[in-house]
C-alpha cells in the first residue's frame, strides 16, 4: 500500500529525500498553479515562489505534527510565501496583466483567431480573479482551482468553514459581476 | 460524478446558501476555470529536487530521534544542574557496599546482605539533595520559564533515582555473578521496593521543610532504626512501631511501591502550592 502524504511528511521529518520526492512529484504543478493564480498569471515569479515554499516546507517540517492533513499544511505555507511577497514588495494585491498588444510575440500573432480568443478570455478572468480583494481571493482559488474541501481550506487558512463559504459566496458574486462588467 | 459541470455544480451547492443563486453562478465559475495555468515540467521538478537535496536536513538514526524526544531532551539538560558530588557519593557508597558484600557476605538465615541496607540509603539521601533553600530562589527563576518546577524537579528525581537504580542493578549483578549463594531477584527485590519508598518519603520531606538535610536525616534515621530492630529486642511497642518492621518484607513491596508513588505525587503537587519567601529563606 502506498504511504499517505501524512506519512510522507513524517518521513521526510525524518530526512528521508524519498518521500520529498513524491512530495514534490504530486504537488509540483498544482502549487505553480496556485501561485501563478494567485500572482495574477505570472509564471517567473510564481516558480520562485513555489521554489521558496518547498524550501519552507523542508525549513519547518520539524513542527510538522502527524497526522495533521498534509495538503492544507502546505497550502498555509504557500498562501504565507504569497503573502509575504506582497508585503516584501509593497505592491498592490493586484498585478497587472501583461497589455495584450505589447506582450504579443509574432508566432502569437500568427495564431489562429480561435485561439486569440481564449487567451483574451484568459486575461479577463486573470483580471478579475485579482481585482478580488486578497482573502476572497484565495478561497475562490484555493476551491475552484486547487478544489480543496471547505475543511481544508479552513484547515490552510485557519478560519473557520463558515468564514470560507461567506468569503467564497462574496468572492463569487463580485467576480461575476466583474466579468460581465468587463464584457460589456 | 464524472461530469465536470455536475462536480462544479455541487461544489457550489456546498459552499452557497441558496441554490438558485449557487445554479446562477455556475456560468461565472465555469468561465473561471477556462484560465489555465502552467504545468511543471519534468525538467523544472527535477531541477527543483536538486535545489531542495541541498537543503535537506541530516537523516537521523532511531537513537538520535529517541535522544531527541522531549523528556529525554529534559533529562538530559537537567544533568548539569544536579550537583556533582552526589554521583560520586553515590557511585562510591554502591561500590563499597558491593566490595563488603563480596568478601564479607556469608549466607544464614536471617542475615542481611550489605548492599541491600546500602542501596535504599543512598538514593533517600541523592533524591533529598535535590530541593532545600539553596535551590529554592534558583527555581522560583526557573518558575519563569515554560518548563514547570514540578516538571523540572521531576526529571532531576527519576534522574538521580535512575542513576542509583542502575548502581544498585550493576552490584546485583556482579554479586550474583561473583557469590553462588546470591540470587539476582530476590537481591534486587530486597533492596527496590524499599528504595523507592525511602525515597519518595526524603523528596517529601525535603520540599515540606525546604530543607534537604531534614529529608535526608529522617529517610536515614528510619532506615537505620527498621535495620537495627530487624536483628535486636524490641525496647519498647512504639519503637518497635516506628521502625517499621514490615519495610523489608516481600508481603508489602506492592504497598511500598504505591507509596512511594504517593509520596512524590504529593511532594509534586505541594512544590506548586506551597508559598515561598526568597527573602526569608535568604
Amino acid at each position: 500500500m502506498l504511504p499517505t502524504e501524512e506519512e510522507l511528511a513524517l518521513n521526510l521529518q525524518r530526512g528521508d529525500f524519498g518521500a520529498l520526492s513524491i512530495l514534490v512529484e504530486k504537488h509540483h504543478s498544482p502549487l505553480i498553479g496556485f501561485l501563478y493564480r494567485m500572482t495574477g498569471g505570472d509564471r517567473t515569479l510564481a516558480e520562485d515562489l513555489v521554489q521558496e515554499s518547498f524550501l519552507r516546507v523542508i525549513r519547518s517540517i520539524a513542527h510538522y505534527q502527524y497526522p495533521r492533513p498534509f495538503k492544507p499544511w502546505l497550502y498555509t505555507i504557500a498562501t504565507n510565501i504569497a503573502r509575504d511577497h506582497y508585503k516584501r514588495a509593497d505592491s498592490r494585491h493586484t498585478i497587472d496583466m501583461p497589455d495584450d498588444a505589447e506582450q504579443m510575440t509574432p508566432e502569437q500573432i500568427d495564431l489562429p483567431e480561435d485561439t486569440l480568443l481564449n487567451q483574451d478570455e484568459e486575461h479577463r478572468v486573470a483580471d478579475a480573479i485579482s481585482d478580488l480583494p486578497n482573502h476572497q481571493r484565495e478561497v475562490v482559488i484555493l476551491r475552484y482551482y486547487q478544489e480543496l474541501s471547505l475543511a481544508e481550506i479552513a484547515d490552510a487558512l485557519n478560519i473557520p468553514v463558515g468564514t470560507v463559504k461567506s468569503r467564497l459566496s462574496l468572492g463569487l458574486r463580485r467576480l461575476k459581476t466583474l466579468l460581465e462588467r468587463e464584457l460589456s | 460524478m464524472t461530469n465536470p459541470d455536475d462536480k462544479l455544480r455541487a461544489m457550489l451547492h456546498e459552499d452557497i446558501e441558496s441554490p438558485e443563486e449557487a445554479d446562477a453562478l455556475l456560468a461565472t465559475v465555469k468561465q473561471m476555470r477556462r484560465w489555465q495555468a502552467p504545468d511543471a515540467s519534468p525538467q523544472a521538478s527535477a531541477e527543483l529536487l536538486k535545489l531542495l537535496a541541498a537543503e535537506m536536513p541530516a537523516k537521523k538514526s532511531r537513537l538520535n530521534r529517541l535522544l531527541e524526544y522531549w523528556p529525554l531532551l529534559l533529562i538530559r539538560s537537567q544533568i548539569r544542574i544536579v550537583r556533582g558530588e552526589i554521583w560520586l557519593a553515590s557511585a562510591l557508597v554502591m561500590i563499597l557496599g558491593t566490595v563488603v558484600t563480596l568478601t564479607t557476605y556469608q549466607h544464614s538465615p536471617g542475615s542481611t546482605i550489605p548492599l541491600a541496607i546500602l542501596a535504599p540509603l543512598v538514593a533517600a539521601v541523592g533524591v533529598a539533595m535535590l530541593y532545600d533553600s539553596d535551590t529554592e530562589p534558583m527555581l522560583e527563576l526557573e518558575d519563569t520559564t515554560p518548563v514547570s518546577i514540578r516538571l523540572l524537579l521531576l526529571a532531576r528525581l527519576t534522574l538521580v533515582f535512575g542513576f542509583d537504580l542502575c548502581l544498585g542493578l550493576a552490584g546485583s549483578i556482579v554479586l550474583a555473578a561473583l557469590n553462588t549463594e546470591i540470587s539476582l531477584w530476590p537481591l534486587v527485590m530486597s533492596w527496590l521496593a524499599p528504595m523507592a519508598f525511602l525515597s519518595g518519603l526524603a523528596f517529601l520531606l525535603s520540599v515540606v521543610f525546604i530543607d534537604s538535610m531534614a529529608g535526608a536525616l529522617l529517610s536515614l534515621g528510619l532506615w537505620g532504626l527498621h535495620v537495627m530492630m530487624r536483628s535486636a529486642q524490641p525496647i519498647n511497642t512504639l519503637i518497635l512501631a516506628l521502625s517499621l518492621p514490615g519495610l523489608a518484607a516481600p508481603e508489602t513491596r506492592p504497598v511500598l511501591f504505591g507509596l512511594a508513588a504517593m509520596l512524590t505525587g504529593l511532594a509534586l503537587w505541594l512544590l506548586g502550592r506551597t508559598e515561598r519567601n526568597i527573602g526569608e529563606l535568604a
